[in-house]
């Protein structure tokens, strides 16, 4: 299988922030899920991809080409989402239209006017007339109209209410209908992932947790709970994280066949979420 | 490229009423002055179009989705040079329109028409003013570098004045050499040695520009 985007040991340290060598891959028709805490990197390392800012170090390959020297090369089969509208709110759809439109060789205008008429976007309004979710639509419907074969959302669905949440992860699902296709979807809404995420790459305070499908994720971790008196040293050595009070613990394990079977036969184990991994992995040192 | 000046275009559209009735105003302030009252209400229209160039993009970040979009930075440097000329072109035809209404109206008291001087001083001043706050707009952006900007436009914007002023009212050798110097400017190769120099103050500081913009992140 193709590589669509390959990062290897990228490396930036920005606004006392460090970025610590991460790599990661995302094959050719798949969704990945980039999740991590607020300001654990998932946004300077999209900032990274898309030549935003500068690295200190590494490697960024899309389409295997090299991210800095085939730059607009790249970029014209790129479609993006941010987090936030950044299109000048006092112009109208139309007429960013017709500024966005010669940008693309590819672009389509009959495809993003069906896509304004199934967002029930009027292209007579201006961006500072549309609510949040229809602006995100908007951004949608540009990344959308160029034939784009990576499509990097930032944060897309954050602030959304689930009805538009739900809508734009249907039209997510669409997209990777056609197998060429992949997407980069960062977001802290783990839930959304859940549905529609073929692997998940989870960041933490700069550093890559794990990058591995989703499916194996879930499978393998489990959130184990029990008496305070269950929790020996083996179990503290093999959990990711675990968090106890004066009669409970529970923690996070990714290979629960390394706990003694006696002892595994008194524990309750839970599916974990992608959320429950998140927040256990997140909270740093094993709390005691 | 041509698209990045369109969208300049485009992003002031809702003042063009203010843009296209401006000359008037400018013949009615500056018709007293000393300098050409085209030039100044020129400039002045040159200033407007590209603080509203900049001030759109600061205010809606959206450097950030330009960058993000298949160009050059150095493209789009280079598209703010060629808005900056295309704001100098604009400004001199309204300006030229309003002073033609003007003068067959015979309100505000015009001595005379646009001459070829006037596009070549207008050039200078505009060269001399984007050469000097293209390259900080690009590199610190608007809301940093508009205190700055403002002294640039204002200093550049009385020059003319206060030079016409000295060579009417002073008798010193240096304004003496200085009056050589602009009848020198008023002959065609003076005007052509202007264009030339006007010109190479825009490329060098579009190259400046262009560094400052490659190594700006967002």
């Amino acid at each position: 299988m193709s590589k669509i985007l390959e990062i290897s040991n990228l490396r930036k340290e920005y606004n006392k922030f460090l970025l610590k060598d991460i790599s990661f891959s995302l094959e050719r028709g798949y969704i990945m899920g980039f999740i991590g805490p607020n300001g654990a990197g998932k946004s300077t390392t999209i900032k990274l991809i898309m030549n935003l800012i500068n690295k200190d170090s590494g490697k960024i390959k899309i389409f295997d080409m090299d991210n800095e020297k085939y730059d607009t090369d790249i970029k014209q089969k790129i479609g993006f989402v941010y987090d936030e509208n950044y299109f000048y709110v006092d112009l109208s759809i139309k007429t960013l239209h017709r500024i966005i439109a010669p940008v693309y060789k590819k672009w389509d205008s009959k495809k993003f006017n069906n896509y304004l008429s199934d967002f029930d976007l009027d292209p007579n309004k201006k961006i500072k007339q549309l609510s949040k979710g229809m602006k995100m639509k908007f951004s949608l419907a540009v990344a959308l109209s160029h034939d784009a074969e990576l499509i990097i959302m930032d944060e897309p669905t954050s602030g959304l209410d689930p009805v538009f949440r739900s809508e734009i992860l249907e039209i997510l699902s669409d997209i990777i209908q056609d197998e060429r296709k992949s997407v980069l979807f960062s977001t802290h809404i783990t839930s959304d992932l859940e549905r529609i995420a073929d692997y998940i790459t989870f960041i933490n305070d700069g550093e890559i947790v794990l990058s591995c499908p989703k499916y194996d994720i879930l499978e393998n971790y489990k959130i184990v709970k029990g008496k305070k008196s269950l929790l020996d040293n083996n179990i503290k050595r093999i959990a990711e994280n675990y968090r106890e009070n004066s009669f409970n613990f529970e923690a996070l394990v990714s290979n629960i066949n390394k706990i003694d079977k006696a002892v595994r036969d008194e524990l309750t184990i839970e599916k974990p979420t992608l959320d429950d991994i998140m927040i256990f992995t997140a909270r740093g040192e094993k709390s005691a | 490229m041509l698209s990045l000046c369109i969208r300049d275009m485009l992003l002031i559209k809702n003042h063009w009423k203010l843009i296209l009735g401006y000359p008037i105003f400018a013949l009615l302030v500056f018709s007293k002055l000393n300098a050409s009252p085209y030039v100044i209400g020129a400039f002045m229209i040159v200033y407007l179009m590209n603080q509203y160039y900049f001030y759109y993009d600061e205010k809606n970040k959206s450097e950030k989705i330009f960058v993000s979009f298949p160009f050059r930075r150095k493209t789009i440097v280079q598209s703010r040079y060629l808005s900056l000329i295309i704001s100098c072109l604009v400004a001199f035809i309204l300006m030229a329109i309003a002073g033609l209404i003007a003068i067959n109206f015979d309100v505000f008291q015009l001595q005379r028409w646009v001459k070829a001087i006037d596009m070549v001083q207008l050039l200078l001043m505009t060269a001399i003013f984007g050469g000097l706050s293209l390259p900080l707009y690009l590199r610190f952006g608007y809301s940093k570098m508009r205190a700055i900007n403002i002294i640039i436009f204002f200093i550049i914007f009385f020059i003319p004045s206060i030079i016409n002023g000295l060579i009417n009212e002073v008798s010193h050798p240096i304004i003496e050499t200085l009056k050589n110097i602009l009848i020198k400017v008023s002959s065609y190769n003076g005007m052509f040695m202007s264009v030339l120099f006007s010109i190479c103050i825009l490329l060098v500081s579009m190259l400046i520009a262009s560094s400052f913009y490659e190594r700006r992140e967002f």
